[in-house]
C-alpha cells in the first residue's frame, strides 16, 4: 500500500511538472518576442559635428516569423539627416538564437540651441499568428554648442616644397631676362603728344610748300582735321563751322581760338572745294591757326601737370 | 575766293534773304521739328518731292500746310483711302449737257503744294497715277495733256503704325522721292512751348512771305551752285558703296544690301548738297553739305536682304557704316 503511495506520488508530481512546462510554453507574447533599443552617442555636440542615432531592434526565436517594415525617417527639430545606414547581426546565447537589426542615422545640428530627435515606430507583424504591433523609440533632447574651429596642421612640407619651386622658377626668370638684355637693343617707351606729332608732320609740310603750295595747304587741312579728332574727338568733315565752334567751346576752347580755328576751316574748304587758287597768305593764315590751337593746348597740357 | 564764287555768294546773299522770314514764320506755328523744317525747304529748293514718315500727331501735316500758307501758292490735302480712285486724283472728263459736250474736270493735283495724306492707304493704281504725275511733272486725262503748275512739291505722309489694311509703296516708285524724312518726337521743352502755344482756341498763323517767282529764282542759283570735282567723286564713293561695298571694304554689309542706290540717288545727292549749300549762304558744295542730306536721300533708296532684315538691321545703319567707311575728301 506504502508503495503504491509513492507510486502515484511520484505519478503526479511528474504529471504536475509537465504540466507546468505546457503552461511555461504558453507564456510567449501573441506578437513574438521582438524589443526595441535607441540611444545617441552624445547628449551634446558642437554646431559642426555630427550626431550618430542607432536604433536597434533584437528578436529572439525564428527570424522567418517576423516581418519588419522598413522604419519611417525620425522626425526632427533643430536637426538635419545628412545620412543612414543598416545592418543585421546573430548572436546565440543559452542555446536561443537572437537577431539584432540595427539601424543607424546621422544627423547634423542647423543651430545652437536644444536639437530634438522625436520619438517614431517600426511595425512588424508576428506571422505565425498575424498579429501585428508597433515599437516606438524614445525621444531624445541633445544640446548644440558653439562650432568649434579646428586649428589645422601646417603643412610645412608643402611650403617649403612650394617656396623652392617658386624661387627656382625665379632665378631661371631672372637669368633668361638678363641674357636677353644683353642680346637685345635697349627698348624705351616713349610717349608723343598729339601736339609733338603735329608739330613734327606741321614742320615736314612747311619745307615742302614751297614746292606745291596747294598740296601743303591740303595737308594742313588734314593735320588739323587729324589733330582735332585725336585731341577732341570731333570729326571736322561731317560738321559745319558752326557746329564745330559750338563743339569747341563746349571743350573749353576760348573765343579767339575758336574763331581762328573756324576761319582757317572755311578757307580750307573755300580752296578745296570752291575752286579757289591757293595763296601764300592762305597758306600762313592756316599756319597760324594750326600755331595758335597747338599753343593753347600745350599750355593747358602744362597747367594740368603741373596740378 | 574766286571771282566767279564770290558774285555767286552775293546772289545767294540775295535770293536766300527770304529763307530767314520763312524760318520765323513757320515757328509762329511750329515749335521745334527744324530739322523737319529744313527738309521741306530743301525739298521746294531742290525741285524735289518728299516722304514724310512719322507716327500721328506730329505736326507732319501742320508744317506742310504752313509751308504752304507761307509761299503764296495753292495748297491742296488728299487724304488717301483705300476707296479713292485715279480720277479723284487727277481729274476726268465730264459730260456737259447744255453744250452736249466734254469738258476736263481737273482733279486736286492741280496745285503748288500737294499734301498726300498717308499715300499708302491707297491701293497701287492711285499710287501710281500719283508718282506718274510726280516723274512727268504733267497729267493725261483722256486724249489732252495739261502740265502741272510751277513749283510742283508732293509731301507725301505715311505711318509706321497700323500697317493692316495699307498698301506699301514699291520700291521702284519710292526711288521718286527726293528724301525719305523721319519725323520724330520733339524735345520735352519743345513740347512744353506747343502746348503753351496751341493751347487756347486761336491757333496762330503764318504770313504770306515767299512768291514762286521768290522760288524760282532760288532754283536758278541752286543750280549755279559750284560742285567741285572732289565732291562729285565723294557722291559717287558714297553711291557705290550701296552697291559693292567690299570695294570699300565694308565686306561684312555686302550680305545685307539686296539693291543699292539708282544713279536717281546721284543725282538727288547732288542737288541736294547744292540746295543745302544754298541754306548755308554758300556758293559752293562741300563734303559736309553732302553728308547732312546723304540719309535721307539714301534711306529709302538701299534695299536690305531678308538676313539684314531677321537680323534687325536696317537702311539707315548700313548707310551710317558707309558714311563711317567712305573716305571725305
Amino acid at each position: 500500500m506504502l508503495v503504491l503511495t509513492i507510486f502515484l506520488i511520484l505519478i503526479s508530481s511528474l504529471v504536475a511538472e509537465t504540466t507546468q512546462d505546457t503552461i511555461i510554453a504558453e507564456k510567449v507574447p501573441e506578437w513574438g518576442n521582438v524589443r526595441i533599443e535607441s540611444f545617441v552617442a552624445q547628449d551634446s555636440i558642437p554646431q559642426n559635428d555630427t550626431l550618430k542615432f542607432t536604433v536597434r531592434l533584437i528578436i529572439e526565436g525564428n527570424i522567418d516569423d517576423y516581418a519588419i517594415a522598413d522604419p519611417s525617417t525620425p522626425k526632427l527639430s533643430n536637426l538635419e539627416l545628412v545620412g543612414t545606414s543598416q545592418g543585421n547581426l546573430t548572436e546565440s546565447s543559452d542555446g536561443k538564437t537572437v537577431l539584432i537589426k540595427e539601424y543607424e542615422y546621422y544627423f547634423t545640428p542647423v543651430s545652437v540651441g536644444m536639437a530634438y530627435i522625436n520619438p517614431f515606430r517600426i511595425n512588424y507583424v508576428f506571422v505565425p499568428n498575424g498579429n501585428d504591433r508597433n515599437l516606438s523609440t524614445t525621444r531624445f533632447e541633445v544640446k548644440v554648442s558653439e562650432a568649434i574651429i579646428q586649428e589645422k596642421e601646417t603643412n610645412w612640407g608643402l611650403i617649403i616644397g612650394i617656396v623652392l619651386l617658386a624661387s627656382i622658377i625665379l632665378v631661371v626668370v631672372i637669368i633668361l631676362f638678363s641674357k636677353k638684355k644683353r642680346t637685345d637693343p635697349e627698348v624705351k617707351e616713349i610717349v608723343i603728344s598729339p601736339e609733338e606729332k603735329t608739330r613734327k608732320l606741321q614742320k615736314e609740310i612747311e619745307q615742302k610748300a614751297n614746292q606745291d603750295p596747294i598740296k601743303a595747304i591740303e595737308g594742313l587741312s588734314k593735320l588739323i582735321n587729324s589733330f582735332i579728332k585725336e585731341k577732341y574727338d570731333i570729326d571736322i568733315a561731317s560738321i559745319n563751322n558752326e557746329e564745330l565752334a559750338e563743339m569747341l567751346a563746349k571743350k573749353g576752347l576760348p573765343g579767339s581760338v575758336i574763331k581762328q580755328v573756324c576761319s582757317a576751316n572755311n578757307q580750307l574748304n573755300s580752296i578745296k572745294f570752291a575752286g579757289t587758287p591757293a595763296s601764300e597768305d592762305d597758306f600762313q593764315n592756316i599756319t597760324l591757326a594750326l600755331e595758335t590751337l597747338l599753343v593753347f593746348c600745350e599750355k593747358k597740357n602744362k597747367e594740368e601737370n603741373n596740378e | 575766293m574766286n571771282e566767279e564764287i564770290e558774285k555767286l555768294n552775293k546772289r545767294i546773299e540775295e535770293e536766300s534773304k527770304f529763307i530767314e522770314e520763312v524760318r520765323n514764320e513757320i515757328s509762329k506755328v511750329i515749335v521745334g521739328q527744324k530739322y523737319l523744317i529744313d527738309r521741306l525747304l530743301l525739298g521746294l529748293l531742290a525741285n524735289g518731292h518728299i516722304l514724310l514718315e512719322g507716327v500721328p500727331g506730329l505736326a507732319k501735316t501742320l508744317a506742310v500746310s504752313t509751308l504752304a500758307d507761307i509761299i503764296d501758292a495753292d495748297f491742296q490735302r488728299i487724304q488717301f483711302t483705300p476707296d479713292l480712285l485715279p480720277a479723284d486724283l487727277i481729274g476726268t472728263l465730264v459730260y456737259n449737257q447744255s453744250e452736249s459736250s466734254f469738258f476736263t474736270k481737273k482733279g486736286p493735283i492741280f496745285a503748288n503744294i500737294i499734301l498726300a495724306d498717308e499715300i499708302n492707304r491707297a491701293p497701287a493704281k492711285v499710287q501710281s497715277a500719283l508718282l506718274e504725275a510726280m516723274q512727268e511733272r504733267q497729267v493725261t486725262i483722256s486724249e489732252n495733256s495739261f502740265k502741272l503748275p510751277e513749283p510742283f512739291m508732293v509731301l507725301a505722309t505715311q505711318n509706321p503704325i497700323e500697317q493692316q489694311g495699307t498698301y506699301p509703296l514699291p520700291e521702284a516708285q519710292v526711288d521718286r522721292f527726293l528724301m525719305k524724312v523721319i519725323v520724330n518726337y520733339p524735345k520735352k521743352e519743345e513740347e512744353r512751348d506747343i502746348i503753351r502755344l496751341h493751347g487756347h482756341f486761336d491757333p496762330p498763323t503764318a504770313n504770306k512771305v515767299v512768291t514762286k517767282e521768290n522760288i524760282n529764282r532760288a532754283r536758278q542759283v541752286i543750280r549755279d551752285i559750284y560742285v567741285d570735282d572732289k565732291i562729285d567723286t565723294y557722291i559717287l564713293d558714297l553711291v557705290f558703296a550701296t552697291r559693292n561695298p567690299a570695294h570699300y571694304g565694308l565686306d561684312d554689309i555686302d550680305e545685307l544690301i539686296s539693291y543699292g542706290a539708282s544713279p536717281r540717288a546721284s543725282l538727288n545727292l547732288r542737288v541736294c548738297g547744292q540746295a543745302q549749300a544754298f541754306l548755308n549762304h554758300r556758293g559752293y558744295v562741300t563734303p559736309e553739305d553732302i553728308r547732312t542730306i546723304a540719309m535721307d536721300v539714301l534711306r529709302h533708296r538701299v534695299i536690305v536682304t531678308y538676313e539684314a532684315e531677321a537680323e534687325e538691321i536696317t537702311s539707315e545703319e548700313i548707310i551710317r557704316r558707309i558714311l563711317g567707311a567712305v573716305e571725305v575728301p
